[in-house]
């Protein structure tokens, strides 16, 4: 059943212990965030450098715990690029799931760490709802995996109901805001010097600061606002107030389906190419049994890439050789660290119902150095 | 193909200096060594709390009260890089990290948490032309900036923005909101148990300008009974709580009760609309028998709202602890710590930039019959130009009015600067020699008669950096600057002395860097008085482009 043990023992009020690890980041997002992400089970499908970087930030968060799936074996080139595998484990028969474990587990010791053997395909929707997970995250998965874990996220519902503390039915909250709960899906790669970051939320609903800056005392009604002086940035304190908002994601089929419309997105050329190489990238898979693209790669994408874009209907030119290129190396550790924070951190945000998530799809251009945010599908 | 080994190869190469080890440090020390730096060295002055613990991520509960740069090193060796890391638990501010140490990096990087730091840093990284790469965070934002000399903006091309200011009256007689009174307990715990600063009164302020209805008094005769209420303040509340062994007792009544009747005798603060009066604690709660502990741990202890009785026993036992303890870190009750965010864009090269252009120079208006030489080392080349050590010449007489050797221009401080022939259009040439920042001053004595030039109420004075103003009203500004007087009349200070991580004669320098916490601290400065008494936004220096 949906209801476990698990859901309806996590208690209401933090530890003093809790407090003091926690305490910049509940000044940050709150108390009550604070107490959802407590609950919060996430599954990592995919072990690969990446997920090093998102876990670790999600363990410090103080998640209630995280779940590795990766059977592949631990390699020379995954231990170079990462600090998260134990390096005594190289030359043992271990999986990169496993040797993550220790390092996580240290970072903090509050979060319950495990992996999980299988395969992506052998997830159901029983499985995800037995094991009570809030979120699933796939991590440089190739782009057949991402349909079908985000239709299989889609697809798990919860019998039971649970209030805002997310502990169970039992609810000792003022606040008991019921609501659904669903399977928020994530999926994140880098690639080269670049990296996406996307977010299925379903219909999402979150809890946001809304600012007001209290009127001056004895303020002249009269004064015109508009020639009325502006106080200086910070110069007042600001007050603000909670409010609910809910936000609708699209499926990751659909976003794959993405009708570049100019009308829609604005300008195209004003978009990082590191989009339409993410793009690119999921149509070598497709075509390719879902093998990734590597340096000796460049002259079938680039065949690739003009068949898409005339499919399209973009103008060729918006991804030249150059940035091809340079999406196709092994990622650098800085290029990790940056998509692995930003993924993280929208997890916190969806997984706390605090502030608003990106909607959708979050791109990292490591040549531009800057990230920017589409909304697909 | 061969971007990545080629990449490998520079990278460990390549002397790092990373200068912090906290919440930023730790990320950049990790990325470095995954990313092939070998060659790095990492300063900070901290120790670790376990409230970091939740970010920085180098550190574990073991390491509790240890250093942050030792373990952070420690940790990253787990790696198995085999990288050469050099770990400083000192202060970047001290004498012996001058130019020549940062010349012997290829790159710096700053993971720093506060201004002075930052601008001491940027300096050196120009004197040195070592590029430098800024960043900061606090919240949801943070920033990276690349700098290097004559290329980009430097640190302080443009201006940072203003810090928040409180009037010292508010503080001390009408506080209204929480801020006000972090701030009075911070003043309060450096007069009883930090560095004594004569800004950060916590004692009733007579010279309150609500208390007076009008400005009776000329700003000579203010300023310099002020000054001495100051002085004899200062003395009293230092001296009266060490006469007294600290007794918690005797400090709630002194505070709580007799200061606050004080205020209750100025009446006129009371009479104003909105504004509560100050209730005295009453006998009964002084002496102790009706305090109460407030809930020992969780999360309610720090966030509920604690009644008299309960203020009263944390504040016993708060004293009592810390006058054992009477050293730098302790923890204060109820310290709130604001964050504000740190924002440079990129930029063009400021040709006024006051640090970084060929030659800096700013106007400083005020009145020489008023500003004395120790205001304008501590307020206007300290507080405001971020100089840590400054010297002072008075171009072309080879007269140097402010020393950074201890001793030698002391008598100097109380001594306007008329009293040394200083006027309108005078050059004063100052130079901090850590820093290799030299700085020309030229005075605008503000004629109080003229109503353009007279200085705002309450302000003592104003730096103005525009070049081509000041030189085209300059009468008598010579055409060329007479070469700085031979400096062979003058010590350069010796080596620095070491006795532990902060020598002791370089521990004043290392106490800019105030706070625990590696979040971008609020620096409180005393702003003057405006003349309705209201909580002025206004600060009392203004940096005009």
């Amino acid at each position: 059943s949906a209801m476990t043990s698990s859901a309806v023992e996590a208690p209401t009020d933090i530890t003093a212990q809790e407090a003091e690890l926690y305490d910049r980041q509940i000044r940050l997002w709150g108390l009550d965030a604070q107490k959802r992400l407590r609950a919060s089970r996430i599954l990592m499908v995919g072990a690969p450098p990446l997920t090093g970087e998102i876990a670790k930030n999600l363990v410090l968060a103080g998640i209630r715990s995280l779940t590795l799936m990766d059977d592949s074996p631990l390699s020379a080139d995954d231990i170079d690029s990462s600090f998260i595998y134990d390096p005594s484990l190289a030359t043992a028969a271990t999986t990169r799931a496993e040797a993550a474990l220790s390092a996580l587990h240290s970072l903090n010791p509050m979060v319950e760490v495990s992996a999980k053997s299988g395969q992506p395909e052998q997830l159901t929707a029983d499985l995800l709802a037995n094991e009570d997970y809030d979120a699933v995250l796939a991590i440089s998965q190739p782009v057949e995996v991402l349909q079908s874990l985000g239709r299989l996220c889609r697809s798990v519902t919860y019998d039971g109901e649970v209030n805002s503390n997310g502990a169970g039915n039992n609810s000792n909250s003022d606040s008991s805001a019921k609501q659904r709960r669903q399977v928020q899906f994530f999926a994140a790669d880098c690639f080269g010097c670049h990296g996406y970051v996307f977010l299925d939320l379903q219909r999402h609903e979150f809890a946001t600061e809304l600012a007001e800056v209290p009127p001056k005392a004895g303020q002249d009604s009269s004064v015109d606002p508009k020639t009325a002086a502006v106080p200086a940035a910070g110069s007042q304190p600001v007050e603000t107030h909670l409010i609910k908002r809910s936000a609708d994601y699209a499926d990751f089929e659909s976003v794959l389906r993405t009708r570049w419309d100019p009308a829609k997105l604005g300008s195209l050329r004003r978009l990082s190419p590191a989009l339409y190489l993410a793009f690119l990238l999921f149509e070598f898979q497709r075509a390719n049994n879902g093998a990734r693209a590597g340096p000796n790669d460049v002259d079938a994408l680039k065949t690739l890439w003009r068949a898409f874009a005339e499919s399209q209907q973009l103008p060729a030119n918006l991804l030249d050789e150059a940035v091809l290129s340079s999406g196709l190396q092994p990622p650098s550790c800085p290029v990790l660290a940056i998509v692995g924070g930003v993924a993280a951190q929208e997890v916190i945000k969806a997984v706390s119902h605090k502030d608003d998530p990106f909607n959708n799809f979050f791109v990292f251009d490591g040549i531009q150095s800057c990230g920017s945010v589409q909304t697909l599908g | 193909a061969g971007n990545a080994s080629l990449a490998r190869e520079v990278a460990s190469g390549s002397r790092v200096l990373v200068v912090g080890a906290g919440g930023i440090g730790c990320e950049l020390l990790k990325n470095l060594v995954v990313s092939g730096f070998r060659r790095i060295s990492i300063i900070d002055l901290d120790t670790i709390d376990v409230s970091n613990l939740n970010r920085q991520f180098l550190f574990r509960k073991e390491h509790v009260g240890q250093s942050k740069a030792l373990v952070a090193k420690q940790s990253v060796l787990k790696y198995g890089r085999d990288a050469d890391i050099t770990a400083y638990h000192d202060s970047v501010l001290e004498e012996k990290y001058g130019v020549d140490f940062f010349s012997g990096f290829d790159i710096v990087l700053i993971a720093l948490d506060n201004r002075a730091a930052r601008n001491h840093v940027n300096r050196l990284c120009l004197a040195a032309n070592v590029p430098l790469v800024e960043s900061g965070s606090a919240g949801y934002l943070g920033q990276v900036t690349v700098i290097r000399k004559g290329v980009t903006a430097c640190y302080e091309c443009k201006e940072q923005q203003k810090q928040k200011s409180y009037p010292a009256c508010t503080i001390r007689n009408t506080p209204s909101e929480p801020i006000h009174c972090v701030v009075w307990a911070k003043y309060l715990f450096s007069q009883l148990f930090g560095e004594a600063d004569p800004d950060q009164d916590v004692a009733p302020d007579t010279e309150d300008p609500e208390l007076s209805s009008s400005s009776s008094t000329t700003p000579a005769v203010a300023n310099g009974s002020q000054a001495n209420e100051q002085q004899s303040q200062k003395q009293t509340t230092r001296s009266w709580a060490e006469a007294t062994g600290y007794d918690p007792s005797r400090l709630l009544k002194k505070l709580f009760a007799d200061d606050i009747r004080y205020l209750l005798t100025m009446s006129v603060l009371w009479q104003r609309p909105g504004r509560r009066a100050p209730t005295p604690l009453t006998d009964e709660q002084l002496d102790g028998s009706g305090d109460a502990a407030p809930q020992s741990d969780g999360y309610q202890r720090d966030h509920a709202v604690w009644s008299a009785a309960q203020c009263c026993h944390v504040f016993r036992s708060a004293v009592d602890q810390l006058r054992r303890r009477y050293a730098e870190r302790s923890s204060a009750d109820d310290y709130l710590v604001f964050d504000k965010d740190d924002q440079a864009a990129m930029d063009f090269p400021n040709p006024k930039c006051y640090v970084c252009a060929p030659q800096p120079q700013v106007t400083l208006r005020c009145d020489p019959s008023i500003l004395t030489v120790g205001a304008l080392r501590d307020r206007v080349l300290k507080a405001e130009l971020a100089m840590v050590a400054p010297d002072v010449e008075i171009e072309g007489r080879g007269v140097i009015l402010v020393s950074s050797e201890a001793g030698e221009t002391e008598s100097n401080d109380p001594q306007p600067l008329a009293r040394f022939g200083i006027g309108n259009h005078a050059r004063l040439r100052c130079d901090d020699f850590l820093q290799r920042y030299n700085l020309l001053i030229i005075i605008a004595a503000a004629d109080p008669a003229d109503a353009e030039q007279r200085l705002p109420d309450g302000v003592d004075f104003q730096i103005v950096g525009d070049l081509q103003s000041v030189q085209a009203t300059a009468e008598a500004a010579p055409a060329a600057a007479a070469p700085p007087p031979a400096t062979s009349g003058r010590k350069r200070r010796s080596e620095a002395v070491e006795s532990g991580p902060l020598g002791s004669g370089e521990a004043k320098k290392a106490r800019l860097l105030d706070e625990a916490d590696d979040d971008d601290e609020l620096e409180i400065v005393a702003a003057p008085k405006s003349v309705d008494g209201a909580s002025s936004q206004e600060p009392d220096i203004v940096l005009l482009d």
